[in-house]
């Protein structure tokens, strides 16, 4: 009889912990989805604006993800298990260029229609889960509307960093994700070159 | 009629089959080819430095197909492209569009039913049959507006569905970024294709007519893409590789995010000892 209630208790426990775990990814899902939805609505009226310039709405869209993307870690997930061959010097210019090359290729990737300025673009994101064995990493699935219609999926990769921010670390449009494309390239290009050429090669293109 | 159909698609297979099985061989004129005509920056990467997840055990010959399908898309597809996008104002292109979009719905509507996606086969009779019509034989596209979105399938995603592996990532000439499972696909949606039936009797103008409007319209859509995509990356095969492979994956799933736990996440990542 003992063990029974013993037995009991110790389920009871468990399933305390499990709600009790839920509920706070239920919590931690609801804060990440009004972040990520402040972001969208964010870069949305950057994008759709008729009255900023291309170069302005490069620049603003490059604050936002400053204030909002964590480069640092995107740029490690790239190099994969080369991120340890990064000299400490260089780490700085490395996150540096990242952030501009992101920069540039997600504004190229939401601003291709030159031709159609009165396209309203418009992001829905509704649904949230937790990734990784630590519960702070989050996936938000959601649509790209264009002029209302359906135009693809999105799916943002957030992580909540040392100071309890939220930071996007990838995005992933009509299924092809920025992160693992480029740390795709990277681990290709790397596996014959070093990490000072892959830099270099950087600069060029982006500095 | 039939007889002719049946001799190109053997022989297409037949093609697709030598490519497959000799790559070598292939290799050889390949490389001859591409030594002689192109300067390829290409660096053999050393086998066990490989670790993306990409199966692409060809990789020394479909870089060097690439080089050559980049070498015809620069000097006639993309000029061509470019010239249509000139000549032809966006709302007549994307007419055009409409009108080439609207003679795959037999093909989308046979792998819908394939794949038992009811919804989706109704949707594309729908479209079909308000875009033929009150779309002015598919030039226009009123059926978006009416709740109908477009949406593409074919064979190689019904094989997929079916449990039938992708194969290795192939670079195949001019048709670029493929796998067996694709070009398989690519092979029967051609045969289902009521073009390739109808055209079978017209003469090889209307023929050559019909395949180089699709390619150009192809190209014309991707013009800025895919400059930007060489513009921004390290090793333009690679982003090719990786955006293809992504993509299909996407079109597998009906643009819906698999829900299955990424192989990769931060933590798992540094539990592991593997980047941070």
């Amino acid at each position: 009889m003992f063990q029974n209630i013993k037995k009991y208790l110790i389920h009871s426990i468990l399933l305390l912990v499990i709600i009790v775990s839920s509920a706070h990814s239920r919590e931690n899902c609801d804060e990440v989805l009004t972040f990520i939805n402040e972001v969208t609505n964010e870069t949305l009226s950057i994008i759709n604006s008729p009255e900023l310039t291309k170069n302005q709405k490069k620049s603003n869209l490059s604050e936002l993800l400053i204030k909002n993307a964590d480069f640092e870690t995107m740029g490690k997930i790239m190099l994969g298990k080369y991120a340890r061959k990064l000299p400490d010097d260089m780490k700085e210019v490395y996150t540096d260029l990242i952030q501009k090359m992101l920069t540039k290729t997600i504004y190229e990737r939401l601003d291709n229609d030159e031709e159609e300025p009165d396209v309203i673009y418009a992001i829905v994101n509704d649904s949230c889960r937790t990734k990784g064995s630590k519960n702070r990493e989050f996936l938000v699935d959601g649509d790209v509307l264009k002029d209302d219609s359906r135009l693809a999926s999105i799916r943002w990769w957030i992580i909540m960093n040392k100071d309890q921010q939220y930071k996007v670390i990838d995005l992933t449009l009509a299924g092809v994700s920025l992160t693992l494309q480029k740390k795709d390239e990277f681990t290709s290009y790397l596996s014959n070159k070093s990490v000072s050429q892959l830099i270099n090669n950087l600069s060029k293109k982006f500095d | 009629m039939i007889n002719i159909l049946i001799h190109r698609l053997f022989f297409a297979i037949i093609l697709s089959l030598m490519f497959f099985l000799h790559p070598i061989a292939t290799k050889a004129d390949i490389s001859q080819f591409i030594d002689e005509n192109y300067s390829s920056s290409y660096v053999e990467p050393s086998i066990t430095d490989q670790d993306y997840t990409t199966f692409d055990p060809y990789e020394t010959t479909n870089r060097k197909m690439f080089a050559f399908n980049q070498a015809v898309d620069k000097a006639i597809l993309k000029p061509m492209a470019q010239a249509y996008r000139d000549i032809v104002p966006e709302g007549g292109r994307e007419s055009i569009r409409n009108f080439l979009r609207n003679l795959e719905s037999p093909t989308i509507l046979f792998n819908d039913i394939l794949q038992g996606e009811e919804e989706r086969a109704s949707n594309t009779v729908n479209r079909f049959v308000i875009n033929s019509s009150i779309g002015f034989f598919g030039f226009g596209d009123p059926a978006t507006d009416m709740g109908y979105p477009r949406h593409t399938e074919d064979f190689a995603q019904t094989l997929a569905i079916y449990g039938v592996e992708s194969g290795p990532y192939i670079v195949s000439p001019l048709f670029g970024p493929s796998t067996p499972r694709h070009i398989a696909g690519r092979v029967v949606d051609f045969a289902v294709h009521p073009l390739t039936w109808y055209l079978q009797n017209q003469n090889d103008g209307y023929r050559f007519s019909y395949g180089i409007s699709e390619a150009v319209v192809a190209r014309e859509e991707l013009l800025d893409v895919l400059d930007d995509i060489e513009a921004n990356s390290t090793d333009y095969y690679v982003s090719v590789r990786n955006m293809y492979m992504q993509r299909r994956m996407d079109e597998i799933s009906n643009g819906v995010p698999s829900d299955e736990p990424s192989e990769f996440s931060i933590d798992t990542a540094r539990d592991l000892n593997l980047v941070f």
